[in-house]
């Protein structure tokens, strides 16, 4: 972990996490088209859930990430995600945008263009971030940066499902 | 004004011989007594063949006796018409009859001296078959209307019932009407009997039951002391007991009968709470238990004040009566699978209130309560047996500490215990509870209960349930409804309801352990092998080979010869492709279960089946049968029934049989090498480990066509197989990494497999098939050649139909990114 000697966040708010989601009979049932929804996508953010770099919890524990920010429209091929940082000066927000960015890249279709910002009035800075995040090229090369890489593999490497 | 009319009508319509009539006439006036009356009708009728004539004669009657002043005379003339009427209405016209209606009808209004012989005229007309039918409607009516003296009114209405009952509804409100208000005893009593009469006789009350009800209840609870000298003999018990059988007998009155007597058990009268409670007991005795349902705890309620602060004996014992009533109508409930049992809810209820009472014997409450749960168990064996559940333990705990009183109790069950026949478990328990009345000591209780139990499961059972299914003695079921003659063991056309309680057969007599001796086994045997060869219906051919195979398994050292018919049948069968019974056949073989009878009859069948898998009909039925080899049965070949499991005999099996199998394989032709495979995947997933991973390497090449193969059951069946060796791989594996990833992404890539493996995996295993070599792959750094291939091939699930699938993918994409990758794994 990329830490340093002190924390920025020594206690932050832990929120409950939402249940799994429950399977209907349609499901199973093959003639029927599961559309992509809001829900999906904040299961790829949580199932495996994303750790906070600071803490040993969960984004979604952390309120980082909460469904109703996610917004996903499976016919115009867009995913929205807005993030919020515990606290408004957190060095980390980008670090947290890219883990988010990248585990949306390796799990959804390519057809998706996907759109990863700070929610509007949490962060100092969240035009600067946002617009690091947006752009393709600078994200393409922070993946190639093995050390940054490393973090954020960190960051996604979690409690996976066991097998 | 309408007797002019029928005067003028009679007169105009028919010629009548003028020269005879004066005399007839005058005799009429003179005839004072009826007895000469009656006489000269009958004469006057037979003298005449033609009807008309006799219509014409009495219609000239009515003229002179009709519009006589006197009512008494006018009576008379009634009553000869009636009379006539009496013997020649078979003789009547339509036209006539409806003629003779209205005058009767209209009559009604007339004085009350004339009614009676109405009546009777009435009577004879509707025994009339020409009786139009809009007429019954219409005497009722008039009937209801002008007739206030009721009495026979309604002898009448009972002789002709099938036009009353056309009109239904009417003819209740009607009868309703004319009951109510009612004071004269005598009439009451006839109203309850007609009443009476109306329930029973299937009248339609419609929506009128209230109303019926409320006019015979309002006499509830009967109070009537007859005056002294009373003509007619009256007792108050005769309408008691009238009354109840109207109130008790339909259960469409429950809803409201019930509440009444709960109200009527409040009241401080004697005599009215003894008859609330024995009304009580004669409707628990005609309801079923959803009537009873919604009013039980206040049933329960009020039924325990009345025992728990009794003032009388007499209602004391009325109580318990009802109780033990109500008890039994629970108990006969039939229960659907999904209702609760209403029996268990109102024992429950009873319980609560009672048990504790019994823990505490120096309070008086003691004795009822123990008067409460005996009243309860003593009406059916389930109640006994739960009250006696619940309540036992604590008794005779209390007993080892409390001589005295709990003696007295445990006295008292067992007096409701001793209320019961032919029960075994009723005997034994009297003997316990004596066993407990007499020693003092908690071991002798611990002693006897595992005897207890063995010789319940023992011969007893057996032969009871054996002679249950041969010969449809029931008689050790007395509290059920069967029919008198049942054949559990023949299969009837449309019977297989009842064939398949041979599974209950199969349950009793197959966990027997083996000392037990099963009578009449040969015959047994013969009956279970023709139901389970001829029977149509799966569960019941499949449960009597289960059952023949549990018998056979114990006790094949007797029956070698029955056995050895039993395979030469089944191979005729089988080997005869047109046979209709094929399958049936088959089961029974699959279930006599070859590898664990140690008898040499055993290598017969086994050749069978391998043979059977290339067989185009019953292929894929023995390669799943394989399964059925291997695998543990839980219902009757294991331990726990007490089989005979030879040891390591899957290992055998496999070891004796697996080169047969590669052999049939090589040799089969394309389209059945499928169950070949199908076979050998379920034997090797039932193999324990060590063998799995100790063989597995020569069959490895054969299970990784089997992925290829298009059957899905095989690809599932292989992969489970696949499943615990990549866990742990074996170095054999190395080797074959390159085609079992080339397998695996083509399995990804194929339409319908992903989906249905997916819903697979869901239902029933926990892990991801076939993503899981994805999820955790095996040998890191040797499949690292793979990672792009697979990264790209996954790409394609992920945008796939069904969330399941997606979901998957996303994992094992996800784990292949973090692979190799700095920070990874």
């Amino acid at each position: 972990m990329a830490g340093g000697t002190r924390l920025e966040n020594a206690n932050p708010l832990i929120f409950q996490r939402s249940g799994e989601r429950l399977h209907t009979a349609n499901d199973e049932d093959e003639d029927v088209l599961d559309p992509i929804d809001d829900r999906e996508i904040f299961d790829i953010l949580h199932v495996q859930s994303i750790n906070d770099p600071e803490h040993p919890l969960s984004l979604e524990e952390l309120n980082v990430v909460e469904q109703m920010r996610v917004r996903v429209n499976d016919q115009q091929n867009t995913v929205g995600v807005e993030f919020t940082p515990t606290i408004p000066h957190c060095s980390m927000a980008t670090l947290i945008g890219l883990s988010i960015k990248v585990k949306l890249l390796r799990s959804l279709p390519e057809r998706f263009k996907i759109d990863v910002r700070i929610t509007p009035g949490t962060h100092a800075s969240e035009d600067a971030v946002n617009k690091q995040l947006a752009d393709k090229e600078r994200v393409a090369a922070a993946l190639e940066n093995s050390q940054l890489l490393e973090v954020v593999n960190q960051c996604l490497t979690s409690n996976a499902r066991t097998v | 004004m309408t007797v002019f009319l029928i005067i003028s009508f009679c007169f105009t319509a028919r010629t009548f011989h003028a020269c005879s009539l004066p005399f007839e006439l005058k005799l009429f006036m003179m005839a004072a007594d009826s007895a000469i009356l009656v006489g000269l009708v009958e004469e006057f009728v037979s003298g005449q063949q033609d009807s008309k004539a006799a219509d014409t004669a009495t219609g000239s009657c009515q003229t002179l006796h009709l519009t006589s002043s006197q009512p008494q005379t006018r009576a008379r003339g009634v009553q000869l018409l009636s009379s006539v009427l009496q013997t020649c209405h078979g003789d009547l016209t339509e036209g006539e009859v409806v003629v003779l209606l209205a005058f009767y009808e209209n009559r009604l209004k007339d004085h009350y001296v004339i009614t009676p012989h109405v009546l009777q005229g009435l009577k004879a007309l509707t025994k009339c078959s020409v009786l139009p039918p809009g007429s019954a409607v219409s005497i009722l009516k008039s009937l209801f209307q002008d007739v206030h003296v009721q009495v026979r009114t309604y002898d009448l209405q009972s002789h002709a019932s099938t036009p009353l009952k056309g009109l239904g509804a009417d003819f209740v409100f009607g009868f309703v009407q004319s009951v109510d208000g009612e004071r004269d005893p005598r009439n009451l009593l006839l109203a309850f009997q007609i009443a009476r009469k109306i329930i029973r006789g299937g009248y339609d009350l419609g929506k009128f039951t209230e109303e019926l009800f409320e006019v015979t209840s309002c006499y509830f609870p009967i109070d009537f002391s007859p005056p002294p000298n009373d003509p007619h003999g009256i007792t108050q018990e005769e309408l008691i007991l009238a009354l109840r059988a109207v109130l008790t007998g339909t259960p469409c009155f429950a809803e409201f009968l019930l509440p009444l007597i709960i109200e009527k058990l409040d009241s401080d009268i004697q005599s009215a709470k003894l008859d609330s409670l024995q009304t009580l007991s004669a409707c628990a005795s005609v309801y079923e238990h959803k009537e009873l349902a919604e009013f039980l705890p206040g049933l329960w309620a009020s039924l325990r004040r009345e025992v728990f602060q009794t003032a009388s004996e007499k209602v004391e014992s009325a109580g318990l009566a009802a109780l033990t009533a109500l008890t039994a109508c629970l108990s006969r409930s039939v229960l659907s699978s999904d209702s609760e049992d209403s029996l268990n809810v109102f024992l429950d209820l009873v319980l609560k209130d009672c048990k504790h009472h019994l823990c505490e014997p120096d309070l008086k409450l003691v004795w009822p309560s123990a008067k409460l749960l005996q009243a309860c168990s003593s009406a059916s064996y389930r109640a006994s047996h739960k009250v006696t559940a619940a309540v036992m333990p604590s008794l005779i705990e209390q007993y080892n500490s409390r001589t005295q009183v709990s003696s007295k109790s445990l006295a008292q069950a067992d007096g409701a215990a001793a209320s019961q026949e032919h029960s075994q478990q009723a005997l034994h328990q009297r003997c316990v509870t004596a066993l407990a009345a007499v020693s003092s000591h908690p071991s002798v209780v611990q002693e006897t209960t595992p005897v207890l139990i063995q010789v319940l499961t023992s011969a007893h059972t057996a032969l009871r349930s054996v002679s249950l299914f041969l010969d449809g003695d029931v008689s050790f079921l007395p509290e059920n409804a069967f029919p008198s003659q049942i054949q559990l063991l023949k299969q009837a056309s449309d019977s297989w309801k009842q064939s398949q309680m041979v599974c209950l057969l199969m349950g009793c007599v197959c966990s027997l352990p083996r000392g037990v001796e099963i009578p009449q086994v040969d015959r047994l045997l013969l009956e279970l092998e023709e139901l389970s060869c001829t029977c149509d219906h799966p569960l019941s051919y499949t449960s009597a080979a289960k059952c023949y195979a549990g018998l056979v398994n114990k006790w094949h050292v007797a029956l070698e010869s029955l056995i050895d018919r039993m395979l030469k049948r089944i191979s005729s069968e089988l080997a005869s492709a047109s046979s209709s019974v094929r399958t049936q056949a088959f089961t029974l073989l699959l279930w006599v279960r070859p590898p664990l009878v140690t008898c040499p009859l055993s290598s017969i069948p086994v050749s069978q089946l391998f043979s059977l898998l290339s067989d185009p009909e019953l292929g894929s039925l023995a390669a799943d049968g394989f399964s059925l080899l291997m695998s543990d049965s839980t219902d009757i070949l294991n331990r726990g029934c007490h089989a005979d499991v030879r040891i390591m005999y899957r290992q055998r099996f496999f070891t004796e049989n697996s080169s047969k199998l590669v052999q049939g394989f090589n040799t089969a032709p394309q389209e059945r090498k499928s169950c070949y495979l199908k076979a050998l995947s379920h034997i090797l997933t039932n193999l324990p480990r060590q063998v799995q991973i100790t063989e597995l390497p020569a069959l490895l090449p054969l299970l990784l066509e089997a992925l290829s193969c298009p059957d899905q059951g095989v690809q599932q069946s292989t992969l489970s197989c696949l499943q615990p060796v990549l866990l742990d791989p074996p170095s054999a594996l190395i080797t074959q990494l390159e085609a079992l990833v080339g397998r695996m992404l083509s399995l990804i890539t194929s339409p319908s497999m992903v989906r249905i493996i997916c819903a697979y995996h869901w239902l029933y295993q926990p892990i991801h098939i076939p993503f899981w070599p994805f999820t955790n792959p095996p040998f890191p750094w040797q499949i690292m050649p793979f990672r792009a291939r697979v990264l790209r091939a996954l790409a394609t699930p992920l945008d796939d139909r069904k969330r399941m699938v997606r979901s998957e993918a996303v994992l094992a994409r996800n784990e292949w990114f973090l692979l190799g990758s700095p920070g990874g794994r």
